[in-house]
Order: structure tokens, then sequence, then C-alpha cells
């Protein structure tokens, strides 16, 4: 059993309040990712848990003991570091084996998990090198073969990807998460990185300014984001964001951004009753939206006319910047197979059972 | 204070006449009138004492002199290294009893005989039998006089008057006695202080130069009849061992560390009831600024050896002639030497506080108005009779042999097999002499 | 005479490369290579300064230094003498240094206090020292008798003087090589100790496996700057001893001294000279392969 319990966690250093009463729990053997942007507290919470960085006030349990004034070597948990932070006067072999040499484990035991370890990651080549002689890519090997060697209850890994190159990144986040089925052992991954976070998580933790925001499977936080912040930090490009207020026509509700107005289903009705004229903010994410040349017929309620002002290609797929009115819209779709020119007149059809409906005082969810 | 300014002006009363006379009578003072001479000198007493005054002397002769003056520490070297260089040096002081062998081999040493003897060159007044032989013969190499001496220097020892008087001792006058009497004092508490017998110097070759008068009074030498080192002999081993014995057991702690400022300062600190050392010490002793037994001080000829010899030694500062100069820069050295040591300078010198060489400045109303320790002057004079200008190893190589034989010393003074020590001595500076 | 001139500059223009470096390579030649050569060239001679001139002896030097009692007191004070208070200015230096950096309140008024004995004048220190010690007037016994313990000869007896002059010497240049392991431990990574003790490891075996193998290029390079000074030591040992008691702290390198400016013996003198220097050559050629070898960077 090794869940990660924090409770009201805090952290200050002198004025600055780096993790803001964090209250979180980790299960046995998940995959948990804390995810947010540079800054907000993820390196800090996760050294707290390592028991590297004395904690403010709260409370910290690994497998159910209350850890806040335990040695980080009693805790039982092993880190891969941002900077890998090997030893440099080591070998990769003698990297591996420290903490078991440092744990007092036989000669023979060691060097049957360093070379498991290494079998895994496939280092056994480098086994004799000084970390000066590997590449960033063999480095972040190292890092992770130090952290399975001990096998321990938690893994810690703060930000173990970002100094990979991305097609290195890539490769090497299908690697840990199937390292995480593995080892069958909790593992803590902080990243900036939202994709990173999607793919490999079981559980998504997002937080901002030090304070958790949402907590949940990654279809969940990209689906029903808990708030506009959440809701801009989750999916690639960014949800698009626009100004509104409510507005009700015969018996319908519509959402009037002013440069267009779009219909709102019948089944949002309920929670957007309360909202009534007030200042709202709308969200409809780019992969939710699809444009095409304005159609002989009159637009849907639910259809948007705007002005293409770039089109990036990435190959099966496009992103169409576009402006309506005072505002910039992304969408991102099938390539079409005639090609979209800049300037020209586009409808945009919004899936509208997909968008969202925030508060613009409290950034809330509202739908 | 009156009393001394009335002296002083005695004093310069009677250069001025001095001089005027010896100028008009004597010989041709300007025959070298123009030439330029430069003298390197210790920065000495003597050098303090004749610098503000040489502006008479070329006044007198129309010579130009320049003094350069080190630090002794600094000196020897810089003398050495002009004078091997060829560096244009007309005339320098040397202590003949450390450096006249190897300055004389080195071809340094303008023998002086000749000029003495020339009556153009020398105002009779000079007068050679003035200084005391042991000087003259101090200053001299294979018989040809070398340097004139401006410092006379001997040892003696000095004892506590007051002590002595206490504790009705005598004081010693043969080396048993000396033993007892340190004997005696060692370890006697006076106001509060634990005494030691005798202070003596124990450093290595410094040691060599006081331990030198043991030895001669115990009847050993420094080498054979056959020109070979004499420390295995029984005089010697004797004279090794008394003095070693003699500080190890009465003397301070620490003694193979004693060089003349740590055995002096003892000794004013009233913490020893006796000290051989030099006698010119007798100044810091009397100083009540510096020393706590001022006033209390006797001073006595070196106690005899076991078979009566008293034999302490004599040392000097001398001024000597550059041989690698030109004769007629030497020519005026020796104008310049003849007039710095001459009477009224041996006087004047000796009322400034420098040891004269000279008998009449010793002997003369004014020193004797203002002498206040008779029995120094008195233990000095006969020191200064009786004394051994060869303090010194004889050879060429001083230094060297001063520490094989200051090692000896050393072992003596830590208890060691002296007679093993000596013996081993002697076969090194057998191998290390050079003559 | 303008055609004359115009030639010369033509013929200096063209070979700027020889002429403008020439003062340097001369004033250099003069200054450094002269006497070095000249010196070298008085190992192989038997000459005393002012008796005749350099006689040329082959490596009798060498074999007279072979068969002298006083070198081979001088290798053994040497290595006595270095060999202890280098091991005990590293070891001193490095504790020191791990205690300053762990920054504390007021650590820098104690560091600039602590530095002090190496910022003095080495023959000033000594003087005081000199004095010190003496058994008779120096404060030292002075402040051992007030408590009650019994007072030490110190510099004045044969087996107690190097151990003393290593005390001084450690006073005087334990600070200096605190201050480079200090500077030496504020550059290390931090990451590799937060590894290290999420790997188990207690704050001694931090300090066995990582900052003693970390530091250890800095140590050596201590080392080796204090071996060039401590291994010819001669401020310090010539103002306190003068290699007394007898020759009890005479290192080989006081002894060339002596040999060369006590006894004008020069060529003997710069034959010791070169054993001293060899020496200290020898032994920073070795430090020299053992940093490279353990520098991780
Ligand atoms: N040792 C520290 N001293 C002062 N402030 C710190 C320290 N470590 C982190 N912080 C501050 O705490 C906040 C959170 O930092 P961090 O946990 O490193 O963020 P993240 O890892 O999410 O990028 C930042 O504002 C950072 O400046
Ligand atoms: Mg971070």
């Amino acid at each position: 059993m090794a869940n990660v319990i924090l409770k009201n966690l805090v952290k200050r250093f002198n004025s600055v309040t780096a993790v803001e009463n964090l209250s979180l729990e980790v299960h046995d053997r998940e995959f948990a990712v804390l995810v947010g942007s540079s800054g907000c507290g993820k390196t800090t919470a996760l050294r707290m848990i390592a028991g590297l960085e004395p904690i403010t006030s709260g409370e910290i349990f690994i497998g159910d003991t209350l850890v806040n004034d335990m040695d980080p070597k009693d805790r039982d948990i092993a880190m891969v570091f941002q900077n890998y932070a090997l030893y440099p006067h080591m070998n990769v072999r003698d990297n591996l084996g420290f903490g078991l040499k440092i744990r007092k484990f036989p000669k023979a035991e060691i060097e049957a998990r360093v070379k498991e370890a290494a079998d895994i990651l496939g280092i056994h080549d480098l086994l004799e090198r000084k970390p000066k002689e590997l590449s960033g890519g063999q480095r972040q090997r190292v890092a992770l073969g130090r952290a399975i060697v001990r096998k321990p209850k938690v893994f810690l890994f703060d930000e173990p990807l970002s100094n990979l190159d991305a097609k290195l990144r890539v490769a090497m986040r299908a690697e840990i998460s199937k390292l995480h089925r593995r080892l069958e052992a909790t593992i803590i991954y902080v990243t900036h990185d939202q994709v990173e976070a999607m793919t490999m998580a079981d559980r998504i933790f997002i937080m901002h300014k030090g304070a958790l925001q949402q907590t949940g499977t990654p279809m969940e936080v990209y689906a029903k984001p808990a708030n506009l912040f959440v809701a801009g930090f989750i999916g690639s490009p960014s949800m698009n964001f626009v100004e509104a207020t409510l507005v009700r026509e015969a018996g319908a509700w519509f959402i009037d951004a002013g440069g267009f107005k779009v219909r709102s289903p019948e089944s949002f009705n309920a929670r957007l009753e309360p909202h009534a004229g007030r200042p709202v903010i709308f969200g409809v994410r780019p992969e939710d939206m699809s444009a095409h040349k304005p159609a002989a017929g009159a637009g849907g309620a639910n259809t948007v006319t705007t002005q293409a002002d770039v089109v990036e290609t990435l190959g099966s797929e496009i992103l169409v910047h576009l402006t309506c009115g005072a505002h910039s819209l992304v969408a991102r779709m099938e390539a079409p197979e005639q090609l979209l020119t800049e300037g020209q007149t586009l409808e945009v059809d919004l899936k509208m059972l997909k968008t969202h409906v925030f508060d613009k005082e409290t950034s809330q969810t509202i739908v | 204070m009156r009393k001394a300014l009335k002296f002083a002006a005695m004093a310069g009363l009677l250069c001025t006449s001095l001089i005027s006379t010896s100028a008009s009578a004597g010989i041709d003072w300007k025959q070298s009138q123009g030439t330029e001479i430069r003298f390197l000198m210790n920065r000495h007493p003597f050098t303090t004492y004749i610098e503000p005054k040489v502006a008479e002397f070329e006044k007198l002769t129309g010579i130009k002199v320049v003094i350069e003056a080190f630090p002794e520490d600094q000196y020897r070297n810089k003398l050495t290294i002009e004078l091997n260089s060829g560096g244009r040096v007309d005339g320098y002081m040397i202590m003949p009893g450390q450096d006249d062998l190897y300055y004389s081999k080195a071809g340094w040493l303008q023998p002086l005989d000749a000029y003495i003897a020339d009556p153009k060159l020398t105002d009779a007044s000079w007068d050679p039998k003035d200084f005391f032989a042991s000087f003259a013969k101090a200053s001299s190499v294979n018989g040809e006089q070398i340097g004139v001496v401006i410092n006379a220097e001997t040892s003696l020892l000095a004892y506590r008057k007051d002590l002595f008087t206490k504790f009705k001792q005598k004081v010693p006058t043969t080396m048993k006695e000396l033993e007892q009497v340190a004997k005696f004092f060692y370890g006697k508490e006076v106001d509060g202080k634990k005494l030691v017998g005798i202070t003596l110097r124990g450093k290595k070759a410094a040691a060599t130069s006081q331990w030198v008068d043991f030895l001669y009074s115990f009847g050993g030498s420094w080498t054979n009849a056959q020109g070979k080192s004499n420390f295995a002999s029984p005089e010697d081993i004797a004279a090794f061992k008394f003095y070693g014995d003699l500080l190890r057991k009465y003397g301070p702690q620490g003694g193979t560390m004693l060089h003349w400022a740590e055995s002096t300062s003892t000794f004013m600190e009233g913490k020893a009831a006796m000290i051989y050392d030099a006698n010119v010490f007798k100044a810091l002793y009397e100083n009540p600024k510096e020393s706590k037994v001022a006033g209390e001080v006797g001073y006595a000829v070196i106690p005899a050896g076991p078979k009566g010899l008293r034999l302490p030694h004599v040392s000097n500062w001398s001024l000597s002639i550059s041989k690698t100069s030109a004769p007629e820069r030497q020519k005026a050295a020796w104008l310049f030497i003849q007039w710095a040591t001459n009477k009224e300078n041996g006087l004047g010198a000796l009322l400034a506080g420098v040891p004269s060489g000279r008998k009449s400045a010793w002997d003369s109303k004014e020193y004797k108005a203002n002498d206040k320790q008779p029995d120094w002057t008195a233990a000095t004079m006969k020191s200064f009779e009786i004394g051994q200008g060869q303090w010194n190893p004889p050879v060429i190589n001083v230094p060297e042999i001063r520490d094989i034989t200051g090692q000896v010393i050393v072992d003596a003074i830590e208890g060691k097999d002296v007679a093993a020590s000596a013996k081993k001595a002697a076969a090194l500076m057998d191998k290390k002499m050079e003559r | 005479m303008t055609a004359a001139l115009s030639a010369i500059s033509r013929f200096v223009n063209r070979r700027q490369r020889f002429f403008f470096p020439a003062p340097a390579v001369a004033v250099l030649f003069l200054i450094i290579v002269l006497p070095i050569a000249f010196n070298l060239y008085l190992t192989f001679t038997k000459w005393t300064v002012g008796l005749g001139q350099p006689q040329f002896i082959g490596f009798g030097n060498f074999v007279e230094a072979f068969g002298d009692e006083r070198v081979w007191n001088g290798v053994r004070v040497m290595i006595y003498f270095s060999g202890a208070s280098l091991v005990l200015e590293l070891t001193l230096g490095l504790m020191i240094a791990l205690y300053f950096n762990r920054a504390f309140r007021g650590s820098e008024a104690v560091q600039a206090i602590y530095i002090i004995p190496f910022a003095a004048t080495p023959v000033a220190v000594a003087l005081i020292w000199r004095i010190m010690l003496n058994p008779e007037v120096g404060v030292i016994n002075y402040l051992l008798r007030s408590v009650g313990l019994p007072p030490g000869l110190w510099v004045s007896n044969e087996h107690m003087v190097i151990p003393t002059l290593v005390m001084v010497d450690v006073w005087k240049w334990t600070p200096m090589i605190t201050l480079i392991v200090l500077a030496g431990l504020k550059s290390l990574p931090p990451d590799p100790y937060e590894a290290a003790r999420i790997d188990g490891a207690n704050p001694l075996q931090i300090f066995w496996y990582i900052t003693l193998p970390l530091i250890r290029p800095v140590l050596i390079a201590a080392l080796m700057l204090r071996s060039l000074d401590n291994l010819k030591e001669f401020d310090l040992i010539y103002t306190i001893t003068q290699g007394g008691p007898g020759i009890a702290s005479e290192t080989l390198y006081l002894y060339s001294y002596n040999v060369s400016f006590g006894y004008f013996k020069a060529g003997y003198g710069s034959a010791l000279m070169v054993v001293v220097f060899l020496v200290v050559l020898v032994f920073n050629v070795i430090m020299n392969r053992l940093r490279r070898d353990s520098s991780v960077v």
C-alpha cells in the first residue's frame, strides 16, 4: 500500500507562497501527474513529498504513515530530477548502485538489480561511462535507472523530459508509461506540459498559483474543466474564449458575443438561468469548430460568419485563425480538399453541446 | 645635566684645537684633493658617530666621501657581493675575527703597513702605539695589518652585586668557583622569581664566540700543531663539556636556542645571577628603562681555567682599504681611515658610546670623569690586554666551521656524549676546513 | 641620410614580428633564463664566492650531497615538517570550510577575523611567535603556568621544535586552504546532494561519497599551491629557529640557503637548491596527475 495523501499543505518562502493549502490523494500504483504552468509550485510540492523541503504547515502521508518529520531516506521514495542530478564522479554502474550500496545490500544483489535496470532501459553499454560522457537522453535513462533499482513504493518525477528534444520526449513518454505498468508502483509526475499529462496520467492534478484547481482523469479534465484556468490549460491549441452575455429570446438562451450570437442547447438552460444578463465567458475548443465556405442556405443558429486570417497546415489537419468582429478564434479541423485561402469569408459551425460557459467574475464553470 | 653640558662643551673645544694643530703641523692633508671615495659601512654606532663629521674631513682634505651603510644582517652579504663583482668599493668596515682570512684570500684586503710607515701619508699624531696591541694583532693577517680598529670589544663575566652581597658569595676567579657559585644561585628564589645560576649563549654557531674564551682558558685550541682540528683533545672536550654542563644544569631552560638577545634579556629580567657575554652589553644591563638590574651589576674578567689560564677573546670592527681600488683612491681612503681613527675621534666615539681601541681615550679625564662603572672599565682594560684576537676558527670558511663547532656545543648542552660528538666534529672539520 | 633611415624603417617594418617582441624577449632572457642557466651551471662547479673562478667538477656536488649528513637531516626535517603541516592544513582547512559553508549568523565576521593570520606578513608573524614561544619570558608559557599547566620548551627542544613549527605553520596557512576549499564547496552542484539524501546517505556518507570526491580536485590544487611554499618554507623557520636547536629544524632548503649565503659556497649551494627544486617538481607532477584523474567536470 503506497498511496500519498497531502492535507492542507502550505509552503512559504518568506513572502512568497509557493504552495497554498494543497490537499490531494494519490492512490496506490496510480500514475498521477501534477501539471501547471511554470512557477505554480509543482516542484515545491514534490520536494516536500520527498522530504527535501521543510513544510510550512499541513501533513503528508505516504502509505498511511505521517512522514512530516521523516528523512528522505526513510520515506521509501525515489526521485528523478529535472537535470538528472547524477553523481558526476561515478560511472553509470556506481550511479545506479549507490542507493543500494548505502543501504548495505549484498554485492550480488546490487549487481543483479543494476543489470536488471540496465536491461529494462537498454543502457548496458554505458555502465562504465561517466555522466559527462553521456548524451542527454542517456543521462535521462540513467536517472530513471537509479530510481528503479531501489524498487521504492513511490516514484517522484520532476519534469524528467523537459531537457530532451521533441522526438526523444515522445519516445520516453511511452517508455515511462510502459515502465509504470511494469513496476506497479505509485508515480507522482510533475510537468508543465499538458500533452505529457494527458498522455501518461491515470489522473491529472492541475495546479495554479500554488493551489489545486481540479483533479480527474485526462478525459474528465478535458471534457469538464472546473474553471476557466483548467479549460484554457488543457487542450492544444487552447480553448477559444469570448466575452459574452446571456440573453433570453423566444424561450431559448442565446450567447451574445457582440460579433455573433449563438443559441445554447436546451440541456444547458437550467444552469444558465441564474446568470441571466450577467457577463460570462463563452468557450469553445478549436476541434469543436468546423469552417467551410458560405453555403447557399442561411446558416443555422450555431453558425458564425468569420474571416480567415491565417491557415496553418499540420498535415492531415489544419489550424485556421479566424476573426469575427473584435474576436479572434482558432479552429482545428481535417484538411479540406480545396485549400482555404487567407482573407476568405468562412462560416463556422460550432458543436454547441461541447461548448462551455464560465462565470466571468469567479472564473468557475457554469456549463 | 649641567655637568654633562659642561663636559660636552669642553670636549668640543678640545677637538677643534686638536684638529687645527694636526692640520698645520703634520702631513699635507690636501694631497688627494678632488678624489672621490666610496665606503661601505655596517649601520653601527660608529657609523652613526662619524657620518655627521665627514663634512669636516671633506673640508680638511677636499676629498669627497660617499658612505653607504646597511643593517648588519644585510651588510655582510652586500659587501661580499660587491667586492666579488668588482664593484667600486674603496674602503669598508670589516670584522677581522670573522672575515680576515676569507677576504685576504679573496684578495680584497690592502695591507696598511706601508701607509702607516710613510711619514708623508701618516701624521705623527696618529700614534699607532696608542692602540691596544691585541687589536692591532687582531686586525692583521700573516703579520700584515689590514685594518684599523674602530670598535673594540671583549667578553666579561657580569654578576649581580646585590645578590652576591646578600648571599655572601665571592666573585669567581676560577672555573671551579664559577660552577660552584652558579650552582649556589640556581633555584634560589628572589623577589618571587626563581633564579638561574648563569646564562650563556647556547645557539649553535652564535655560541662559539663566547665558548671560545672557555676553550682558550681550558688550554684548548681550534687546531693542533699539525693544523688538524683539535676538538678531540682532552682540553677541548673539557671546555665543551664544562660549557654545556654549566648551561644545562644552572642555566635557563631551552639553552640551545639562546642567542645573545635571549640570554641578556634573562639577565636583565633579574632571573640570572651571572651572565658571560660581550662587555658592550653593559649598555643594556645599565639602562634602567630596559633592565631591572641597572646599577646592581658588577664586572669581572673570565675566571681562570684548570691550569690558571685566563684567555678571553677580543673582537673588533675595523676600517679596511679595498685592494681592488685604484692607488690614488686607496691613498685617499687611507687619509680618511687615519682621520676617522685619530685620537680625537677615538675619544669622541668612546664618549658617544663606541668602545675605542685607543688607550688614550679610556685614560682620558673626559671619559673617567663620567664613568659610572669603573669596575667595568677596569675589567675591560684588563681583558683588552690579555685578550686573544683569534676568536674564530683560523680558516677561510669560518661560518661553516662555526656551525660544526656549534653542533658540539648544542650536544653538550643537551647532555649527550660530548667526546663522541667532538670526535665526529673534528673529523668533519678536517674534511671541510679551508685555509 | 634619409635614404638610410627609410631603409632601416623598411627593414624593421618587414620584420615586425621579430622586432616588436624583441625587448620583452631580451628582458625575459636577462632576468629569467640567464640566472637559471647560471645556477644550473654552478651546480656542476666548486666555487666559493670571492675565491677564484668556478671550477667544473661534474656531479661532484651531488656525490658530496649524498654523503652529507646535514643533507639527509634536511630531507628528514623537510618530510616531517611538510608532511605534518600539509596534512593538518588540508584536513583542518577542509573541516573549517565545511563549517563556514553552512552560512550562519555572523559567519562573515568570523571569517574575516579567521583569515587574519594568512593576511599577515610571514616574517612579522614569525617574529611574534618566536617571542611568544620563548620558554622563559614567552607569553605562552606564562599563560600555561597561570592556568596551572606545565610550561613547554617549544622550539628550544629538539623533539618539540618541529611540532611547534608545524603548529605555527598550520595557524598561519590553514585559512588560505579554507578559502580555496570554501570557494570549491560553493561551486559544487547542489543536486547530487539531494539525490544522495534520497538514495539514503547520512551526512557522513554524503561527505565521504559525494563531497570528498567532488572537492578532491580543489583539495589537490590547494595542496599543490601550498606545497610550493611549504616544501621550501623559509621565513617562518628561519625567523623562529634558524634551523635550531642544532640542526633539528634545518630543512634541506634552509641548509642550501646556509651553504649558499652563510658559507658562500655557491656551487654546492646551487646543487642543493636544485635538489629541493626537483623534490618540489616531482611532488607537483604527481599531484597534477592525481588531480587530472579525479577531475569530473
Ligand atoms: N528556495 C526558494 N526560495 C524562494 N522562493 C522559491 C524557492 N523555491 C521556489 N520558490 C518560489 O516558489 C514558487 C513555486 O516554485 P516551483 O515549485 O519551483 O514552481 P514549478 O516547479 O511549478 O515551476 C515560485 O514562485 C518560486 O519562485
Ligand atoms: Mg519545477
